[in-house]
């Protein structure tokens, strides 16, 4: 058991790990973070996405002791003083969101494509959502709420 | 959709209600729900597919530190099963194991790793039988039963019914063809392991676990544990998705039970994916053969089915499975004559049973490239073969199912239209081409799963001094958007704003009775509950209203959460302030509605199998283009029309459909849920079970077709099944056309479409 | 699916690592963790201590050096996929590189871990639970091999997307380990890494780690990397096929082909290079060699999709990639 110290979701957070514990085990398990979600537990399924330092990973495959100093952002700490962040509004908005068990990770991958790339293509989307499973929507209306979100982002930049 | 709506919430594009709590991470899903001192529960599985067990020893297991409970077969040595006539499952194996995976012991322990430590404590005992994996031997073989309770070597049952005059029927067609299909097994592959979370305290049960059926857990337990039913609460926490995988009592939800029983302490179970795969449930593989007579126009004659059902282990809802393959052959189609002969037999593999579009796949499958074949041999055009057969409104199959709203023939125009049908069929460039195919699904079933006389559905509303109203329902939202539906219905009939109903859904112990996510019953069922509550609530609102104004009752009317008096602009009174006199006047402002099908089974046996109050139609055109040289098939677009009978809530319709083509598209080409020799599972994780990805999908184009059902809610059918039917055919008939080749088993791979262009080379 | 209980140490620097692998016994570098972790909750790999290369700065660059490109092992494969210079100079490994995994798990995935891919099979890579219901293969100690019964060897598949084209680009790799006090270090060929044996892969000491990887610049050369698997994201290669040459006078030059997924380790298909060598580019040698591509490959049943196939997908796979890089369609 060691102290693992790194910045979740903007916050200065100690917590106890062990060095077999993943991210997502100390999140869910320590932390009391659920949003981030266990679909698979081997990396086939990016239900457990999560930002470490702005990049979308698996937690599932982070060992926790990893990310010491880093910073980490869950579905919990996208919101910005309550604002949701345009990907979210337009999940949400577009139908893109049926069981939600993938939602979070969909998103967060989403939201890290939009930051390096904000005007995506159609087929950009597509690749950078690839290794994100979702068995109830089919990806249409996910891939039109990452354009909606794009748009809002691009508007709110030049407004 | 929606520019001419004449109603103020229904039939607008609304986002879910749970939504945004889904996308900022606080929905809470069954593994999400903490509770202190929670234990973690394992299940001990059988390496064996068949094998009697000779002692089961627990007790290292038990002594180890950290270990809370162990329970086993013993413990609760009665039988369940989500059918009445197939009680054939334990929650835990007495005397024998079936397949590899089925569940032998379980412990709850303070963590994970105790608990998987406790497992291979558990020292168990096996006398390995013979194992049967292939559905022929099972039919024979006598000397190894599976099953005890079977009679015939092991076949669970075997059903044969004749309808019409077959002698007549093929005696008139100028021309019969027949056909022999396969569609192997697929797996739901929710993206939610199931999950099950059992409290016990003061003789009391809580079970907060991801079941689309709440109810039918609840007397399942009822029945094992020896418990009132009155003393078990069963909760659906938000669910990611069933898709049929979570539709029956599940072995994990009595072992986390008995184990909180047994421990006094709350034990959740989580299956890994692994066990979600080996937990199955999912689609039937089947051997189908099909026999056809037709005029030389391509009218229908006369339909001969045959049907064996590889089951699996146990019954599951295999039955059901095996009775609509037949039964749900009758339309969309006029069949004169009709007959089928089809068996379900058990296996020593992962039992199967329901998946999205349970029953009517495979059959739909066969039968739409049959029909495909029998139009090629004819020279006709695949699209008139079907206009010319396509069933009209308001007719009788002549299995008896009464068809009311029926729109098939405008889903036919509609995809024909979009896709270019009479330019492109038959004279794209060789490796591309497009297909067709129909297809039909029950809006729920007529008759509930164990017999009784009883609402399918019932719903209570409550108004509240602030105008606030609360839905309480049974029904399971599963991800499919069912407390969504049920908001907005009740706005609507209640004439209030949408953001002032809130929905309490799937909790035994608040909610009445509704019987569960499955056979797309929940729009139509839950929804005419809750729309029969609202204007009940509506009534005695207003009653209470007129007598307090002195006012005609019939001139009074609440819109948008006024009330309103005819031909005056301004409102009277909030619709707050109208609760709050009538509560004043001493109305309850609470309503219950109840929905049960009419009586439609059919005069014969068995003829409860396959009505249902509305049938959806749909039709689809795929488009596709094969790559000759390394057999892969690429699905370039897929249109699909679907009567729904009046489009709700548009938004998540079209996402239904959407969803069930993509599920049907990934069971065509990519997902195969296989076995190796032995009865292992060839790979039971998601990267071996090949859903489709964002790059793999074709684009689907949904096209929402409303023919008003009588008796669907404001007009409503079901579409998250039926649209997954049509996928299937529409590519193989698709890939005919590119390259010429036919396919009659399902998964395709790149390997058989090589072959099959070889053999064409050598005998075209 | 829990791991068992690990003890991760977390070097300063590449020396402090390699003295760690040094001292323990059974320590095993954590690079992406994409593929070691999995195998550790399967329990298919004895527990030793886990020396982080995470944050090993000397393992994260990425550049020219002298007439070579240096490309660090804990470089991410997204990063060696988007790389500008990497993507002009060697659009094969560009390509094998933004092919690998997903995206998401490229963002974690080293280029050096990828190297160093435990070879796959059907048999092998299954949770503890499922290999218990058969007994032990040869790849975790039993006598038997499942996926070619009666075999005495493994014959688990080299299922990495990256080496292929590293090797047919003229790579060599780094190695390095802690000797009398000081960082040793030498220079191999990529292919010498590799055993072709599915029990041990590689022909690393324990003690040593892949550093860097030097890939020759070379003017003119062409070099694209085929990947045939059922989906288009997430598998692993059923066949992998690299080649690299330069065109003079529309003449093969310094072909080398090299296939993955086709045995233990990366091969080359000698045959097809031989022949091509000096030809001038040609339907029908092309065809010819593509023929010998396939024709010297020997894949096993322990992969989804049958062997026949897969070899048949070299073929095709090595015929347009040739074709498209001579004649650009």
């Amino acid at each position: 058991m060691r102290t693992l110290k790194f910045i979740l979701n903007g916050d200065p957070t100690e917590t106890g790990v062990n060095d077999g514990e993943t991210l997502l085990e100390v999140l869910r398990n320590r932390l009391g973070l659920t949003g981030t979600k266990q679909g698979c537990d081997q990396g086939e399924c990016g239900s457990c996405t999560v930002l470490i330092d702005g990049k979308p990973v698996l937690s599932c495959l982070t060992l926790a002791v990893r990310v010491e100093n880093r910073h980490v952002t869950t579905i919990e700490g996208l919101a910005e003083g309550g604002k949701l962040h345009p990907v979210q509004v337009s999940f949400h908005e577009k139908g893109a969101i049926q069981c939600g068990f993938c939602t979070p990770g969909m998103v967060l991958t989403a939201k890290a494509l939009l930051d390096r790339n904000p005007h995506p293509t159609r087929n950009e989307i597509k690749e950078a959502l690839a290794g994100n499973i979702c068995r109830c929507t089919g990806y249409k209306k996910i891939v039109e709420a990452v354009e909606q979100a794009a748009k809002m982002m691009a508007e709110k930049a030049d407004g | 959709m929606g520019e001419k709506n004449e109603y103020r919430c229904i039939g607008r594009n609304t986002p879910r209600t749970d939504g945004l709590a889904k996308v900022t991470g606080s929905a809470l899903f069954s593994a999400d729900i903490q509770v202190s001192r929670c234990l973690t529960g394992k299940i001990l599985r059988s390496p064996h597919a068949h094998a009697r067990i000779l002692s089961i020893d627990t007790k290292k297991a038990e002594a180890l530190p950290g270990v809370k409970a162990v329970v086993t077969g013993a413990d609760a040595p009665v039988r369940y099963g989500i059918l009445p006539v197939s009680q054939d499952e334990y929650p835990l194996a007495v005397d024998k194991v079936r397949f590899i995976g089925d569940e032998v012991a379980a412990v709850a322990a303070i963590d994970e790793a105790t608990a998987l430590q406790a497992l291979d404590l558990i020292d168990v005992r096996y006398e390995v039988l013979p194992a049967i994996l292939d559905p022929r031997e099972a039919l024979v073989r006598d000397d190894v039963k599976i099953q005890e309770r079977t009679q015939e070597a092991n076949i669970e049952r075997r059903i044969h019914l004749v309808f019409g005059d077959m002698e007549k029927g093929f005696a008139e067609a100028d021309y019969i063809r027949e056909d022999r299909f396969f569609k192997d097994a697929a797996s739901h592959a929710f993206l939610e392991p199931h999950s099950a979370l059992a409290q016990f305290s003061d003789g009391k049960l809580t079970l907060r676990t991801s079941t689309q059926v709440p109810h039918y857990v609840q007397r399942a337990l009822s029945k094992v544990l020896g418990i009132p039913a009155d003393k078990i609460r069963v909760i659906k926490p938000v669910l990611g998705g069933g898709f049929g995988g979570k539709g029956e009592p599940l072995p994990l939800e009595f072992a986390a039970s008995l184990l909180a029983i047994k421990s006094g302490l709350p034990v959740r179970i989580t299956h890994s994916r692994e066990e979600v795969f080996l937990t199955h449930r999912g689609r039937h593989p089947v051997e189908m053969t099909l026999k056809t007579g037709v005029k030389k126009d391509g009218t229908i004659t006369a339909v001969q089915f045959n049907s064996l059902l590889d089951g699996g282990a146990y019954g599951s809802y295999g039955v059901v499975t095996m009775i609509y393959s037949g039964q749900l052959l009758t339309a969309p189609y006029r069949v004169p004559a009709f007959s089928f002969d089809s068996a379900r037999v058990f296996t020593n593999k992962p039992p199967c049973g329901a998946q999205r579009g349970h029953g009517g796949v495979q059959p739909r499958f066969a039968f739409e490239v049959h029909l495909d074949r029998i139009a090629a041999d004819l020279g006709l055009d695949p699209l008139e073969v079907r206009y010319r057969n396509a069933i009209d409104p308001n007719t009788v199959t002549v299995n008896e199912l009464r068809i009311t709203s029926c729109a098939f023939k405008e889903c036919l125009d509609k995809v024909a239209e979009t896709v270019d049908w009479k330019e492109k069929r038959g004279k794209l460039p060789y490796g591309k081409g497009i297909g067709l195919a129909g297809g039909f699904y029950v809006t729920g079933a007529a008759y509930p799963i164990y017999a009784n006389p009883m609402p399918h559905s019932q719903a209570q509303i409550r108004v509240d001094r602030d105008g606030g109203v609360t839905v309480f329902s049974g029904a399971s939202d599963i991800g499919q958007g069912s407390d969504t539906l049920l908001m907005m219905i009740t706005a609507e009939a209640l004439g209030v704003p949408e953001q002032s109903v809130r929905v309490v859904s799937a909790d035994t112990e608040t909610t009445p009775v509704d019987l569960g996510s499955y056979s797309s019953r929940v729009t139509f069922m839950a929804g005419n509950a809750c729309r029969q509550a609202a204007l009940e609530i509506r009534d005695h609102l207003l009653a209470a209203c007129a007598a307090q104004l002195a006012r005609n009752q019939k001139t009074l009317t609440i819109t948008g959460g006024y009330l309103f008096e005819h031909g005056k602009e301004e409102p009277l009174m909030t619709f707050a302030e109208a609760a709050v006199l009538a509560e004043a006047a001493g109305v309850a402002l609470c309503a219950m509605g109840s929905y049960r099908p009419p009586e439609l089974a059919g005069s014969y046996k068995f003829g409860g199998v396959g009505p249902s109050p509305a049938y959806s139609f749909g039709a689809q055109t795929a488009e596709v283009e094969v790559d000759t040289e390394t057999g892969e098939i690429r699905v370039t677009k897929i249109h699909c029309a679907h009567d729904l009978g009046f489009a709700l809530n548009p938004l998540t319709a079209s996402g239904q459909a959407e969803g069930a083509v993509v599920m049907g598209f990934g069971e065509t080409l990519l997902e195969h849920h296989a076995f190796l020799p032995g009865g292992r599972h060839s790979g039971p994780n998601f990267l071996d079970y090949k859903v489709p990805t964002f790059l793999d999908v074709p684009e689907v184009d949904v096209t929402l077709v409303e023919s008003v059902d009588p008796c669907g809610p404001y007009g409503a059918k079901e579409i998250g099944e039926g649209s997954l039917h049509p996928s299937l055919p529409a590519i193989v008939n698709a890939i005919y056309d590119a390259i010429g080749c036919w396919f009659h088993e399902l998964p395709l791979t790149p390997e058989k479409v090589l072959a099959a262009i070889a053999k064409k080379k050598e005998a075209p | 699916m829990i791991l068992p209980e690990l003890d991760v140490r977390t070097p300063a620097s590449l020396s402090d690592a390699l003295q760690m692998m040094a001292e323990f016994p059974g320590a095993r570098p954590l690079a992406g963790g994409t593929d070691l972790l999995v195998l550790l909750k399967q329990r298919l790999l004895p527990v030793g201590p886990l020396i982080d290369l995470g944050r090993l700065a000397e393992l994260e660059t990425l550049g020219t050096v002298g007439e070579n490109l240096v490309i660090g092992a804990g470089v991410t494969l997204c990063e060696v996929g988007e790389n500008t210079l990497v993507r002009n100079l060697f659009p094969a490994l560009s390509e094998a590189a933004a092919a690998a995994a997903g995206p998401n798990l490229r963002n974690m995935g080293t280029i050096g871990g990828n190297l160093c891919l435990f070879p796959r099979c059907l048999y092998y890579n299954q949770s503890r639970f499922w290999r218990s219901t058969l007994g032990n293969c040869l790849k975790t100690g039993g006598e038997s091999c499942f996926a070619v019964p009666g075999s005495l060897r493994c014959y688990a598949c080299f299922s990495a997307d990256c080496p292929p084209p590293l090797i047919a680009l003229g790579a060599k790799v780094s190695v390095a380990r802690w000797c009398d006090g000081q960082v040793g270090s030498r220079l191999i060929p990529l292919e010498d890494l590799y055993r072709n044996d599915g029990v041990r892969p590689l022909t690393l000491n324990p003690d040593e780690l892949v550093t860097a990887i030097y890939l020759p610049v070379r003017e003119g050369l062409r070099s694209a990397y085929g990947k045939y698997r059922r989906r288009a994201s997430i598998d692993f290669p059923l066949a992998g096929v690299a080649v690299s040459f330069v065109l003079e006078e529309n003449r093969f030059k310094d072909i080398v082909v090299v296939l993955g997924a086709m045995a233990s380790a990366p091969i080359m298909a000698r045959e097809a290079m031989t022949l091509l060598e000096g030809r001038e580019y040609g339907k029908e040698v092309l065809e010819a060699a593509a023929e010998q591509v396939a024709r010297g490959t020997h894949p096993v049943r322990n992969q989804p999709g049958s062997p026949e196939h897969r070899r048949h997908m070299t073929r095709i796979l090595f015929r347009r990639m040739v074709a498209k890089l001579v004649t650009g369609d």
